[in-house]
């Protein structure tokens, strides 16, 4: 089941514009999903390498 | 019962002596009051529904029926009927209306004096931590918050790990290959330049113009046709020793084979992942059913009804571990994918470099590798497509990734002796071998350095995470610890109010922080005891103060989590306080609960007493009698005063208005010369009470003392005094034989002459009756409305 109360917070985070958007996104449907820890952990790291790879696209 | 919004509800207290059904009303409550029709208590002793009705009962016997009142005076009558053919699905007379009276409270709505002693002393810290996030609905944050440091953020640490690991890999390399301790900028350097002078090449003092110089002295190793041979050859040989393979791969292919064969075992459960949802909901959908057998709403298995909710809730929880399995696999696969992509990686690299050499060496066998790359590739594929309950076929094992392992070995040494054969000159070979260790310390520090700086954003990307995650964890904390702490308030204002006769202060509900103690997950109750700090609170108090202070944490969740619920009904709780502390029970229920409708139970005459005197306003009922076939039977309850009144309306009955009012008197001369600290004399040997005589003669001297002979007080308690032979001749001896002397006229005029001067000794606000203000040097009531003073005899 997920927190309504967890929701509230995310919100609330993103919108102070201080943290990563795509983190907070990735949580907040691991929220609604009730996701395992260790999958959300995967998409993470798939999250990060895919920008190192579009960064490092523009910086060539 | 009032229920909803709150206003002025009257209480009701009822009184009945133990084994009279008392608590048989309680377990009705909340049957009624239990969405599951459960009585929890009950289970302690094994009994289940089938025990709960009368056991004569017959079909629409048994129910329970409650009419609600809310703010406006509209009144909804509820009523939950016990089926004896679906003994754990009563009829109800509107699920609708049913659900909403659940809604209105969070903690339920009635307390046994063991439930208090229950939560005091038997739950850990971790269990009454889970017990309060249940009474106070922050269970699902807990569990997020758990997931971002149990499981997130491990994983995300180990993958930097592995990545810092690479860059240390590479490092070692170049540093084994320049012969150096450490490799770095000004180490690689002074390699560099060490060789570069060898061959009169300028010094450079950067490491890129260094890299420069490395490119143009590149083709120096191709002077001659050996020279480019053994060049090609040296470059194949650095690649080929950097590799090394291994069996890790086929190992962790193994251990998730394991786990794929545990799942398969759950094949029946898998299908069903997906609706899990629909598990939670079955039980409502259960309620609707009929007929002595019915097949689960979702397993499609025919079961008998009473075993029907059990099952349910066990398939729940079956699907809940399998979806938790195969999530687990989800993790493991992909882990494994990546390690397979980096095997590959190291593979091929190592093959174009074996291809090259081939080119000079053709006789190379490198069939062990053909096979171990095409069970890489065929492995890639096999993932991509591969249903999850599939087990994973490497088509390798360790033996055959030895062989791969003996091929490169054998390899590097073929190489190296063709290097020899083709005898090139010393300086050659030696121009050769610094030229293509400058190319391969370049090509690695470039690896390192790419290597790097996917590292360091990896760590710039994990900081932003453990900011965010840091942040809401603080965020989740905060809302507890904020209820934590607003309910401290009240508890210690509880405490306080329960018992004024302990230097016990700052109450708190505190969570555990501290490392590895289920950090930010139990929760202990802490406070200041005589200025020393207590944690947890059951080390150093009392079984009495305990119980105060369970009484005083339930009020207080009442307080704040049942905000739409009107009513409380305590059962006994009376029997977990002292004797000295229990009006102060009555006090809290005045003092903060005025607005809640109250229901007491007690078996405690005395204490009933009290409250009729206390509160004139409350509904008193007693339990008249009990028999088997009716159960028990209700009266309303009679003050004393007003069961004296009725007595003397009969003349036959004068004796006995004689002796309760004498009773009574007693009673009320007791309490006033404890209340006022009246002296009577001290008996050892004889073990009697004080006599009526003694108590009041006590009192008046106390009275007087205070306030003056003349104070209207001390001359009504002397007029009551005047009586006190006639009462002592009713309550001192049987007089079955003997007829009475006295009219009732004379009777009525004793009870006329005491209730006098009670009334000039009792408060008509705080309905409390004199008694000594040691700090104040005063006797008056407990508001201060009432204050004896000797000024009065000369206004007066």
């Amino acid at each position: 089941m997920s927190s309504k109360l967890i929701k509230e917070y995310l919100v609330s985070i993103k919108e102070e514009k201080t943290f990563d958007d795509g983190f907070i996104d990735i949580l907040d449907k691991c929220n609604d999903e009730n996701t395992d820890g260790r999958v959300v952990a995967n998409n993470i790291i798939e999250t990060i390498n895919q920008r190192h790879a579009e960064n490092k696209k523009h910086k060539n | 019962m009032t229920n909803g919004s709150k206003g002025s509800p009257t209480p009701l207290v009822l009184f009945g002596p133990n084994s009279s059904g008392k608590t048989s009303f309680v377990d009705g409550i909340e049957w009624f009051l239990s969405p599951n029709h459960e009585i929890e208590w009950l289970k302690r002793e094994d009994a289940k529904e089938k025990a709960y009705p009368h056991q004569g009962a017959n079909q629409g016997d048994s129910f329970v029926e409650i009419t609600f009142e809310d703010g406006n005076k509209k009144t909804t009558t509820l009523t939950k009927k016990y089926n004896h053919s679906r003994v754990t699905q009563p009829d109800l007379s509107s699920q609708q209306d049913f659900d909403s009276l659940y809604k209105t409270f969070v903690i339920k709505p009635h307390l046994r004096y063991l439930e208090i002693v229950d939560f005091v002393y038997n739950q850990t810290g971790l269990n009454k931590y889970k017990k309060l996030a249940e009474w106070m609905g922050f269970e699902e944050e807990l569990r997020f918050q758990e997931k971002i440091s149990l499981q997130i953020l491990p994983v995300l640490k180990e993958k930097e790990k592995e990545f810092l690991s690479n860059v240390e890999s590479l490092q070692f390399q170049i540093a084994n290959l320049a012969g150096i301790v450490r490799a770095d900028e000004v180490t690689i350097l002074q390699f560099c330049n060490g060789i570069f002078k060898k061959y009169s090449k300028s010094e450079v003092s950067s490491l890129p113009d260094a890299l420069r110089t490395i490119d143009e002295m590149e083709p120096m190793r191709q002077t001659s046709e050996a020279g480019v041979k053994i060049s090609r050859l040296s470059e194949a040989e650095n690649v080929i020793s950097a590799v090394s393979i291994d069996d890790g791969l086929v190992k962790k292919c193994a251990g998730i084979n394991i786990k794929i064969k545990e799942f398969q075992e759950e094949k029946e459960h898998v299908g069903k992942i997906d609706v899990i949802d629909l598990y939670t909901k079955a039980l409502d959908i259960l309620n609707k059913k009929t007929g002595e057998k019915v097949s689960c709403p979702v397993c499609g298995i025919e079961w008998e009804k009473d075993k029907l909710v059990e099952h349910v809730k066990k398939e729940f929880e079956l699907l809940e571990n399998t979806k938790k399995k195969r999530d687990e696999l989800i993790s493991l696969i992909s882990d494994f994918k990546i390690s397979l992509a980096q095997e590959k990686g190291k593979v091929g690299r190592m093959r174009v470099a074996y291809a090259e050499a081939k080119k000079i060496v053709p006789t190379l066998d490198i069939s062990f590798s053909d096979g171990y790359q095409k069970s890489l590739e065929n492995l890639e594929q096999t993932l991509s497509q591969k249903a999850i309950n599939e087990e994973i076929d490497f088509q390798t094992d360790s033996g055959k990734v030895a062989s791969v392992e003996s091929e490169r070995n054998s390899i590097i040494e073929q190489i190296q002796a063709e290097k020899v054969k083709m005898q090139p000159s010393k300086e050659e070979r030696e121009r050769i071998e610094d030229v293509g260790k400058l190319v391969d310390v370049k090509k690695l520090w470039q690896r390192m350095t790419e290597s790097e700086d996917v590292a360091k954003n990896f760590s710039v990307e994990i900081s932003k995470f453990i900011y965010l995650g840091d942040k809401l964890t603080g965020m989740i904390q905060g809302g507890i610890k904020e209820r934590f702490e607003a309910l401290s308030t009240d508890i210690c204002k509880y405490f306080g109010i329960l018992r004024t006769d302990k230097d016990v202060c700052e109450i708190k509900i505190v969570l555990n922080e501290e490392k590895g103690r289920a950090a930010g997950r139990s929760a202990e109750i802490q406070l200041k005891y005589y200025d020393i700090e207590v944690k947890p609170a059951y080390k150093v108090l009392s079984e009495s103060l305990l119980n105060s202070l369970g009484l005083a944490v339930y009020f207080t969740c009442v307080k704040h989590f049942n905000k739409e619920c009107g009513f409380i009904v305590l059962d006994d709780i009376i029997n977990s306080l002292d004797k000295e502390n229990r009006n102060t029970v009555l006090d809290l229920i005045e003092q903060e609960f005025g607005d809640y409708q109250i229901v007491l139970f007690t078996h405690d005459d005395l204490w009933f007493q009290q409250i009729q005197n206390r509160f004139p306003n409350w509904v008193r009922k007693k339990i008249k009698n009990w028999d088997y076939s009716s159960g028990p039977e209700i009266d309303f309850a009679k003050t004393t005063l007003e069961e004296v009144d009725e007595l003397l309306t009969d003349s036959t009955k004068v004796e006995d208005a004689g002796f309760k009012i004498g009773k009574h008197i007693e009673g009320r001369l007791n309490e006033l010369c404890e209340g006022c600290w009246a002296e009577v004399r001290y008996r050892f040997v004889k073990n009697s009470p004080p006599s009526m005589s003694e108590l009041f003669e006590a009192l008046r001297k106390r009275l007087g003392k205070k306030v003056g002979d003349k104070h209207p007080a001390v001359q009504k308690l002397e007029n009551a005094k005047k009586y006190e032979p006639l009462l002592r001749n009713f309550m001192g001896h049987p007089r079955q034989n003997v007829s009475s002397n006295y009219s009732s006229q004379e009777v009525r005029r004793s009870l006329e002459e005491w209730l006098d001067f009670e009334n000039e000794i009792s408060c008509p606000d705080c309905k409390r009756c004199v008694s000594y203000n040691e700090q104040k040097g005063e006797i008056e009531c407990e508001c201060g409305k009432i204050s004896l003073k000797k000024e009065q005899v000369t206004s007066g």
